[in-house]
């Protein structure tokens, strides 16, 4: 009987050492070696706080400035997919690429998603043709926590990270969780399931599967304007993730994604197979994206202590876009390939450095084949067809001197080869001082390089009736430097030990960029290198965070940006649809024992600067719809009752309780007889969107978690 | 609306329906279990002071994980009022309602979920609601 309770005993460690090393495996610039070893000093913070979690906050330990939304974050709205379970957060603010396809676009630090860099537990996702839908491919109730590192960060996984990196960590093979089931229905008819099973079979092996089916079976057209306000979806994925750890200490990962999702937007009864210019019939978006991510890590201690340890990480994506738009045709096959090895050596607690050797690789399948109704029949119909490779391979290092809790120094290099442009060198540097213990200071600092995709990263262009120009089919280095800075005080007062106020300021300033300007021409979307122009944005923000009364946090958050890019002929502008400031206020308030748990949130949305081509446009009021040239401020609210029962909670929800819309999302000069904008047209746009599509909705849901007895 | 979104609708009725049950039934047995136990809580809502007792354990705790695990099992048991968890020093306190559950009973569900359990001080009674 003492064998079994050593034993018991034994597996308790191993979880719990899991557990830190998901807590440590955020992805500061003090990286660990890619979720593998995580003996940070900052996975101590997790054994001090025993408190209810807090849903949104500063990670205090961490060299970088990172916010975690931690699980009890995921939980305070109907969180369906990745990119709602940022708005509680005003460092990232979500939108919609268009109105049509439901995909939706994050921006951090003033500028598009594509410049911030999407890692499943330390491994790059999201890249290239897999980047337009990505955020709606990973069910929100799969996740364990959210960690937002702004600035440039590790060079460890790479230096596509311009803004900063969004790392998710899923629920682990060690969750002592054999069975978890969600269920959730929205009043717009989107019903959402999901299941989640985590298995430890043996001392050394454990396993998660992971299940997910969302659906949107009816469309709504609320505001009449002939097209519908949301897709008709229905997507499927699976997740099958393992650990293995031996008694040596190695450690292997390994596990596959596959997902399903296809949806249609637009006008009801799209068919692309009959849809022609010269018919009537409706317009809309048809897409099919498939996609199978298989991953491996292995971890083996070269010492006792672990001191010194390889790793490697092999990860490859196949994903496949069949879409169509109207006359216009999309379909895309990617392989995507990442591999990083590594080795760690903590020398002693002042000197730790990482060296490796990392790659990159995608090739690129295309058909793609546009045809609009423009004057000149040169750009009204163009197409490309074939292989496109880009790849990228080299080594890095990075340095991390500690002086105890005080002082850390962080510098990190990566040399690396690029396919078609290449040797490019990008250092990074990170300081983190703290001179007493209420105050952290942090600074840093480096350049940030990736291959644009100018349609996958732009996927709203395929939405309109206007004409391309410039270089739609290349693949430009974009090469960025950001820096910027954060000091966070912890204030003596309230109910924690977690008050503090914050605040941040991050420039990222762009040296070359693929420029995409619907301003250039009337009815063109024309995409050009930025030569030599300008292109910068400046961030600041204060986070605060109290807990006035036990159960009671109380975040408020403020952001302001300002963009702005030299476009062609019109010289230095604000950057259009990009909005100037966000600010959110979260109030939570938990019963005794969580058993009642109430959330409100509240946003306030600034203006951002409209194209050109939307100076003019009225309402049906006859009225401006943008007078000064800039789209109006306007709140979002959200509450949320949860009660907690044993192992079962039920919450219900509302989303924009104010109601509040975009209006004329459908752009068009000509309008036909029953005032829908027709869509053969080349002013015919349904991209330019900058807030919500959706009114009031309501949620209820129900989540049932079983645990492991022994 | 159409037929799709009336279901939804009525779904969201039900579910809330279900709520307001939850929000009424404080004490879901009573209405199943007539008879003496439920005249017994009856008894003990009509008496508005009820001792409440704490102990304390020393459980074999490591991380925030084993924390969380103790919160959500312990959290909804029966007869709980009250839960500090310190990870640090390892200590598990419970406030409980004596009528409903004793040490040995939460004891016996804390071994359950994986951990080893020490008693480390005898109950007191602490307060009164």
């Amino acid at each position: 009987m003492k064998i079994i309770k050593y034993i018991r005993y034994f597996i308790s460690i191993i979880a719990c050492l899991a557990g830190i090393t998901v807590h440590a495996s955020g992805q500061t610039a003090a990286a660990d070696t890619a979720g593998l070893y995580g003996e940070r000093t900052d996975s101590l913070e997790a054994s001090v706080s025993v408190s209810r979690q807090n849903g949104n906050y500063l990670k205090k330990g961490s060299p970088i400035r990172t916010e975690v939304i931690s699980s009890a974050g995921l939980r305070k709205m109907a969180c369906c997919n990745l990119a709602e379970s940022f708005e509680n957060s005003a460092s990232v603010t979500v939108g919609y690429s268009d109105a049509v396809t439901g995909a939706r676009q994050i921006r951090l630090l003033g500028l598009s998603g594509v410049y911030t860099q999407m890692l499943d537990e330390n491994r790059p996702v999201m890249r290239g043709l897999a980047s337009p839908f990505g955020l709606s491919y990973v069910p929100g109730q799969w996740l364990e926590s959210i960690q937002i590192a702004k600035g440039a960060s590790s060079v460890i996984n790479g230096v596509e990270s311009m803004t900063g990196q969004i790392n998710l960590e899923h629920r682990k093979p060690t969750d002592e969780k054999p069975l978890f089931l969600n269920a959730s229905v929205m009043s717009d008819s989107k019903v959402d399931f999901n299941a989640a099973s985590s298995l430890q079979i043996g001392d050394r092996w454990s396993t998660v599967i992971l299940g997910h089916v969302s659906g949107n079976f009816k469309s709504f057209d609320h505001n009449h304007d002939g097209y519908m306000d949301d897709p008709k979806m229905l997507q499927f994925s699976l997740a099958n993730r393992w650990l293995y750890m031996a008694d040596s200490g190695v450690q292997v990962r390994f596990g596959f994604k596959a997902l399903q999702d296809s949806r249609r937007g637009g006008q009801e009864g799209y068919d692309h197979e009959k849809y022609s210019l010269s018919n009537s019939l409706p317009w809309g978006s048809d897409i099919m994206n498939r996609s199978f991510n298989g991953y491996l890590k292995v971890g083996i201690p070269l010492a006792e202590d672990n001191s010194r340890n390889i790793a490697v990480v092999a990860d490859y994506t196949l994903y496949d876009m069949d879409s169509w738009f109207g006359s216009s045709k999309y379909l895309g096959r990617q392989h995507s390939g990442f591999i990083n090895v590594m080795y760690q050596h903590e020398i002693n607690g002042a000197h730790k450095f990482t060296a490796g050797l990392g790659s990159a690789y995608d090739m690129l399948d295309e058909d793609f084949a546009r045809t609009v109704l423009y004057p000149d029949p040169a750009f009204a119909s163009v197409s490309k067809k074939g292989l496109t490779s880009l790849f990228n391979a080299g080594v890095f290092g990075e340095y991390t001197y500690h002086a105890g809790d005080k002082f850390t120094a962080i510098a990190g290099v990566r040399g690396e080869w690029y396919s078609r442009d290449g040797f490019k060198c990008s250092p990074r540097a990170t300081l983190k001082y703290s001179p007493v213990e209420q105050i952290v200071v942090r600074l840093n600092g480096g350049r940030g390089l990736r291959y644009s995709m100018p349609l996958a990263d732009n996927i709203g262009v395929l939405s309109t009736g206007k004409a391309f120009k410039g270089m739609f089919n290349d693949h430009i280095l974009e090469d960025s430097w950001t820096y910027g800075g954060n000091v966070t005080y912890y204030l003596p007062f309230g109910a924690s030990d977690n008050t503090y106020i914050s605040f941040d300021y991050f420039h990222t300033g762009f040296n070359r960029q693929m420029v995409v300007d619907y301003e250039h021409e009337a009815n063109v979307i024309d995409f050009y290198a930025l030569d030599g122009r300008r292109s910068f944005t400046d961030n600041y923000q204060v986070d605060f965070s109290v807990e006035p009364v036990r159960r009671f946090t109380l975040t408020a958050t403020f952001r302001y940006t300002d963009a702005r890019i030299e476009l062609k002929d019109r010289g230095l502008v604000e950057k259009p649809m990009t909005s100037r400031y966000k600010g959110v206020l979260n109030l939570q308030y938990a019963t005794n024992l969580s058993k009642w748990i109430f959330d409100f949130t509240a946003s306030l949305n600034g203006p951002s600067r409209v194209y050109g081509f939307m100076e003019g446009l009225k309402g049906s009021d006859g009225k401006l719809l943008y007078e000064d040239g800039h789209t109006p401020v306007y709140p979002m609210l959200y509450a949320q009752i949860t009660r907690r029962l044993k192992g079962v909670d039920i919450y219900i929800g509302g989303e924009n309780l104010t109601g509040f819309r975009q209006k004329d999302v459908i752009i068009g000069a000509v309008r036909g007889q029953d005032g829908v904008v027709n869509p053969r047209q080349p002013s015919f746009d349904a991209s330019a969107v900058w807030g919500p599509l959706m009114g009031i909705r309501f949620y209820a849901g129900v989540r049932f978690t079983l645990w492991k007895k022994h | 609306m159409g037929t799709i979104g009336k279901s939804a609708v009525m779904v969201l009725a039900i579910l809330a329906g279900s709520l307001q049950t939850l929000f009424a039934g404080s004490g879901p047995d009573c209405a199943r279990l007539a008879g003496r136990r439920c005249a017994v809580e009856t008894a003990t809502a009509a008496k508005p002071k009820k001792e409440l007792k704490t102990v304390t354990f020393s459980v074999s705790m490591h991380c925030e994980n084993c924390v969380k695990k103790i919160t959500e099992n312990i959290s909804f048991g029966k007869g709980v009022k009250g839960l500090e968890i310190s990870l640090e020093d390892k200590k598990v306190e419970i406030t409980y309602d004596p009528a409903k559950t004793d040490a040995d009973r939460l004891a016996e569900t804390i071994r359950l979920l994986g951990y080893d359990v020490e008693r480390k001080k005898t109950d007191d009674t602490v307060q009164k609601d």
